[in-house]
């Protein structure tokens, strides 16, 4: 009676027992790197919008506040898009016939309003605040980014939970004084590494910013 | 609450589609229905369920049964797939965000604002403050500066901002269960007024829930004494008003001159228990 399996049967048995557990580790190290991949975060993703709204030219070139279009940023967990009233307030007078407001001019005139396309979003699973972060000396910047720079706006982190995290574990190296908060160029005066640390702690005692439970899941999953 | 006000010469003849559900059945002239039964087999009315409900299988011609179940299949397969988005159902990038053009005063985006209004039950009225969100309602609670209600609600409150995202609510004028314009309900009341005014309101019937807003109340009065014929209905599904509940000096006024209250009989003679599924004497 002729052999059932050829010679080769061994090695291909042995390939097998190799290769099926090293192929699963492969698709699933895969999934994990692919969803951490900027092409899934969004990370630096630039969005088109209606209307090119150039926050380099109005907060870079003019130096206007967050807050004069974003009011409720400081009362309120939303920080909102500002309504087109607060567009006309300076467009009314300047750039009147800009072809590229008219969007804004419509909108203004017809009451319908303008439909931006959003750039930063966290999950609907996720609560966040911004509020709280603002007035406990968590800059604009630091996760909207260099938004001075940014002619058409991008999203500049990955607003991935490691993200959040990586603040939550250890505010003190993140906090700004309160002057720094709107700030885009704030830099923190050249110290060295252990009073940078001191100075961190000192502003985590100064925003009342407690040091247990800011990892909770309950923090940000309600 | 809502005011239906409207004259019986503008009754559309037999039920216009989608007018079952919102309006009722009544053809003119036909003899009133007493149970259900009789209305299914009143004339028109398979038509009318027909076109308010319409069978699967008359979707289905070009449409086989195995191709809806296999798109059927594919969409709720599909509708998992959202999950892996930013929990919006949305793409990235392509949720929107829509500012006011001109927002309320005082308003903080992100904040709910509170409203004191009054609710209506039972011939009684409670104080209650309204939760809303941008222009939403959302949450009603009592109103503590309110006598009737001192900071709590009962059942009926707390179920009450439902009504307002009642599908059936509704929402516009409507002539012949077709929507119409404002301007056009004006035009219309302007013309019925004219033709009316002659016959002091003789066909005038004006039907209204249970109203307890001194304004209206007083312009229902002044069209009254105006077409001193016409009949006004009021519908209250409580039953009839309890004699001293509600503010007494309405009841005393002039407003109250004889309105004839519709209050609904329940009778439990026609109902019976059935399964799920039998669809009874409506196929």
């Amino acid at each position: 009676m002729a052999q059932l399996f050829p010679p080769a049967a061994n090695s291909v048995l042995k390939w097998i027992l190799v290769g099926l557990p090293l192929g699963a580790l492969t698709l699933a190290a895969a999934r994990i790197i692919w969803v951490r991949t900027p092409w899934v975060t969004g990370e630096g993703r630039t969005v088109a919008q209606p209307i090119q709204f150039s926050h380099a030219h109005h907060v870079g070139g003019y130096g206007i506040d967050c807050r004069y279009c974003h009011m409720s940023v400081e009362r309120s967990g939303f920080a909102d898009i500002p309504p087109t009233e607060t567009c006309m307030s300076c467009h009314s007078q300047v750039w009147t016939g800009a072809a590229m407001l008219e969007p804004v001019r419509a909108s203004f005139a017809s009451g319908r309003p303008l439909r931006w396309n959003r750039v930063n979003q966290v999950p609907d699973f996720t609560y966040f605040n911004h509020s709280i972060h603002v007035a406990k000396g968590v800059a604009c910047a630091e996760c909207h980014g260099r938004v001075d720079r940014m002619p058409l706006m991008a999203q500049a982190r990955d607003l991935q939970m490691s993200f959040c995290l990586e603040c939550h574990r250890d505010p003190a190296a993140r906090l700004r004084p309160p002057a720094g908060v709107f700030a885009m160029d704030w830099k923190p005066a050249a110290v060295g590494a252990d009073s940078a640390r001191r100075r961190g702690l000192e502003l985590m005692r100064f925003y009342h910013v407690p040091t247990t439970g800011l990892t909770d899941c309950v923090r940000c999953h309600r | 609450m809502n005011a239906t006000t409207g004259t019986g010469a503008a009754q559309p003849e037999g039920p216009a589609p989608g007018s079952v559900r919102r309006e009722g059945y009544f053809p003119r002239g036909a003899e009133p229905w007493g149970s259900l039964e009789e209305l299914a087999q009143a004339p028109g009315m398979a038509a009318a369920l027909r076109s308010e409900y319409p069978p699967p299988a008359d979707a289905d011609e070009g449409w086989s049964r195995r191709n809806f179940l296999r798109l059927m299949g594919a969409s709720l397969a599909l509708a998992g797939v959202t999950g892996c988005g930013r929990g919006v159902g949305l793409p990235r990038g392509r949720s929107r965000l829509s500012p006011y053009v001109n927002p309320p005063t005082g308003l903080v985006p992100g904040r709910p604002r509170y409203y004191a209004t009054s609710l209506v039950a039972a011939g009684d009225v409670l104080g209650v403050l309204g939760e809303t969100h941008m222009g939403r309602p959302t949450k009603l609670e009592g109103n503590p500066d309110h006598p009737a209600s001192l900071g709590a609600t009962d059942l009926f409150a707390q179920a009450a901002v439902l009504e307002l995202y009642d599908p059936a609510r509704s929402r516009m004028a409507v002539a012949g269960g077709l929507p119409r314009e404002s301007a056009a309900f004006r035009d219309f009341l302007l013309e019925r007024h004219a033709a009316l005014l002659p016959r002091r309101g003789e066909g005038l019937r004006i039907l209204t829930g249970e109203i307890h807003s001194p304004s209206l109340l007083g312009q229902i009065s002044g069209l009254l004494s105006e077409m001193p014929a016409a009949r006004w209905h009021r519908s209250n599904p409580w039953g009839q008003p309890t004699p001293g509940a509600g503010p007494s000096s309405l009841s005393d006024g002039p407003c109250m001159r004889s309105p004839t209250w519709i209050a609904p009989t329940w009778s439990y003679a026609w109902a019976r228990t059935r399964s799920v599924g039998d669809r009874g004497g409506l196929d």
